[in-house]
Order: C-alpha cells, then structure tokens, then sequence
C-alpha cells in the first residue's frame, strides 16, 4: 500500500475516533449506547438520560410516599409465568419492535395520567379496556392493535378436530386468536402501581400468550428517577 | 306465615303460585336465598372497590407532573452534551463525514458512530440504502445524512 493511501486511511481513522469521543455522553444509557431512538405517534424520538449529573428528579415522581391502599406496592411477578422487565429491555424493545412493529409498548394507566407524559415509543390502552369495562368493542379494537384476532362462531366440531390436531388450534380460544399475538411490554407508575399488573392479569384471562406479555414493574418511577426522555402526548 | 322462604321463592319464580313447602325442603330454600343474597351483596361490594379505586386514580391523576427537564423537545431537556450543541453549529456540520467511503463503509461508519441512526438504515431496502448513499455523495454531513435516513423509513 502506497505512503499516500496509508496516510489517508490513517486520518481516516484519527477522524471517526474523534467524531465519537466528541459525540459520545456523559451519562450514557448503558456501556454500548448513548442513547436509542424509536418512534412514537409516527415521529423519530431520541430516548436518553439528562445530561446534568446534579439535577435531582422534580415533580410528582419524586414522592416518597402515597396511600396504601390504594398504591401499595406491588410484587415482583405480576404472575409467574410473565416475566419482568427492565429499563435495558425497555431500550432494546423500542429499538427493534416498536420500529418494526412487532412489538407494542402499553401505558397501561388511565388516560388522565397518560396525558402527563409517557415513555416514547407507548401507546395508551388503559386497563380498564381489558377488564371490558369500555365495552366489548373497546376490548376488540384494542386486541386488533395488538394482533389478535376475534374468532366467529367456533363450532364444537371445529374445536374438537383443533384439539385433535386435525386443525390447528395453537394459540386460539373460542373467542381469540392470538396466534399473530405482539410481543407487549406494559407499565404504569412504577412499583407503587396496580394497573399494568391488573392490565396483565385481564389479558392472561383472554387467553393472551404468556411468553409475549412483560411486565415493566419500573414504570414511570424509574424511568424518571433515571433522569429518561418522556414525551407528552 | 308458614313456608314463606320457600312459597316466597316458588311465587318469585311463577309470579303467582303460593306452595307450602316441607321442612327439608325449607331449609335447602332458605340457604339458596342467603347464597344468591350474599352473591349479590359481594357483587356490589366489588363495584364499589372498583369504583373507589377508580376515583382514586383519577383524583391523583390530577396531581401529577413529570420532571419537566425529561420532557423530549423541551430547551434543556434531556439535551445534548455542549459537544453535541457546538456540533450543531451550521460551520461545524459541513464536511463532518469522511468522504470517499463505499455503501459498506458508510453503513459501518454508521453502526460505530450512529447507532440509533443504523437501527434504521439496516432496515432500509436495498434501493432506498442507495437512495442515502447518493446523498452522503452530494452532501456528506451528518445531520444531512441523518434526516434522509429517517425519511427513507418513514416511506416505506
């Protein structure tokens, strides 16, 4: 390789190093990235931490304490066959399957308190919808956004040769078919929260697979705690 | 008034007959009425914690407010480091990136630098992949670079 081109290569590289110790944060999501982005209402939003190592979270979220009960807190598992997330499974949720759609992020609270902010990347399904108590038809267009599926008049024969094998019957109640089911992240306040645990408990009840619903027990409680981009709606 | 759990049941049923019943059957009477009493009783307790519960939430709700400095699109707010607000300067982003790279260069250029910009470049199809490469050629700036890919995304 000639001196000229070793030179250029060399500069090069002298410059990509310098972009990224420029560009690189000081408070950094986690040791691989600065920050993600997603989409959230059709628009790119870039998800970081502030960037002020003395700020101390403000605003309601700073609260130590609230009635119990109402906000007790809540358990680990919301059941033991859903799992519990974090903030770095957040990151990765909202990089690939909130941008490819494969996957939903739900703020699970009411909309009175969606309204206040939300982590990017969320829709707001409250819990209540899947507690039917918006209606049958509320439960239904929020299962479609979800990619389930209601099922017409499911016969005794046809659920027979399903529960044979003849038909497949994976993933399919006589009401839904979850067999093109999201994967879902839920959330709500935080640890101190009952309603994405209540959010998870009605869906388990519809049938909804176990291995695709996740249980952010963080919330908004860490999110904020962790100084975490929000966006009002 | 003999037989009234039972008779009361039966006329409850028919609206209009009123049957003594026997001792035995009385009683299994009598312990349905206090079920299906009962039954109604927690029915209406559980709406009234529902709905208690429910009030409480919409009452805190009111309350409520985000650290306004996490807020996305606020001034300050979860901002850029002074490094990235120099950069952003109009002299500064003119020319920031190498030129002379080929489509592979570019997207490994990328995936070191931009990771959330690569997160959807490698999602791209191959002709919209070109379509920013044709831009890095015309103008290789950064932020130039940046909002193609994100309108490629967009479109597809």
């Amino acid at each position: 390789m000639k001196f000229g081109m070793k030179c250029r290569y060399l500069l090069l590289g002298v410059l990509a190093i310098m972009s990224n110790g420029v560009l690189a944060l000081d408070v950094k999501l986690d040791a691989n990235r600065d920050y993600v982005e997603t989409l959230h209402e059709g628009r790119v939003v870039k998800v970081q931490r502030i960037q002020d190592t003395s700020h101390k979270v403000t605003g309601s979220f700073a609260r130590t304490s609230r009635k119990c009960p109402p906000f007790c807190i809540q358990p680990t598992h919301v059941d033991p066959s859903v799992a519990t997330v974090t903030e770095v499974d957040i990151f990765d949720f909202l990089e690939n399957d909130v941008v490819t759609g494969t996957g939903v992020l739900i703020d699970a609270r009411l909309p009175s308190w969606y309204k206040k902010g939300t982590i990017p990347g969320s829709v707001n399904i409250p819990f209540t919808v899947f507690e039917e108590e918006g209606g049958e038809q509320a439960l239904t267009d929020a299962l479609y956004r979800l990619g389930v599926r209601k099922r017409g008049e499911t016969g005794a024969f046809t659920r027979m040769l399903e529960s044979w094998g003849f038909l497949n019957g994976d993933l399919k109640n006589d009401q839904w078919d979850f067999s093109q089911a999201k994967r879902l992240i839920l959330w709500c306040n935080g640890p101190w929260c009952g309603q994405s645990p209540r959010a998870i408990r009605a869906l388990l009840k519809l049938g909804y697979p176990a291995d695709r619903l996740h249980y952010y027990r963080g919330g908004m409680q860490l999110w904020q705690i962790l100084g975490l981009t929000t966006v009002e709606p | 008034m003999p037989g009234f759990p039972g008779s009361f049941l039966e006329s409850c049923e028919t609206g209009l007959v009123w049957m003594p019943l026997s001792g035995s059957s009385r009683v299994v009477s009598i312990v349905v009425a206090l079920l299906l009493w009962g039954g109604a009783a927690g029915s209406a307790v559980s709406v009234a914690l529902a709905d208690a519960y429910l009030d409480a939430l919409q009452e805190a709700a009111d309350d409520i407010q985000v650290d306004p400095l996490s807020t996305s699109g606020q001034a300050g707010a979860a901002a850029a480091t002074k490094a990235e607000r120099e950069l952003a300067t109009p002299a500064s982003i003119k020319g920031d990136i190498p030129g002379g790279m080929d489509l592979t260069g570019l997207s490994d250029f990328l995936k070191q630098g931009y990771v959330g910009s690569y997160a959807f470049f490698k999602r791209l199809s191959p002709e919209q992949k070109q379509a920013v490469f044709d831009a890095y050629l015309a103008r290789p700036e950064i932020a130039y670079i940046r909002s193609q890919i994100k309108q490629q995304y967009l479109q597809r």
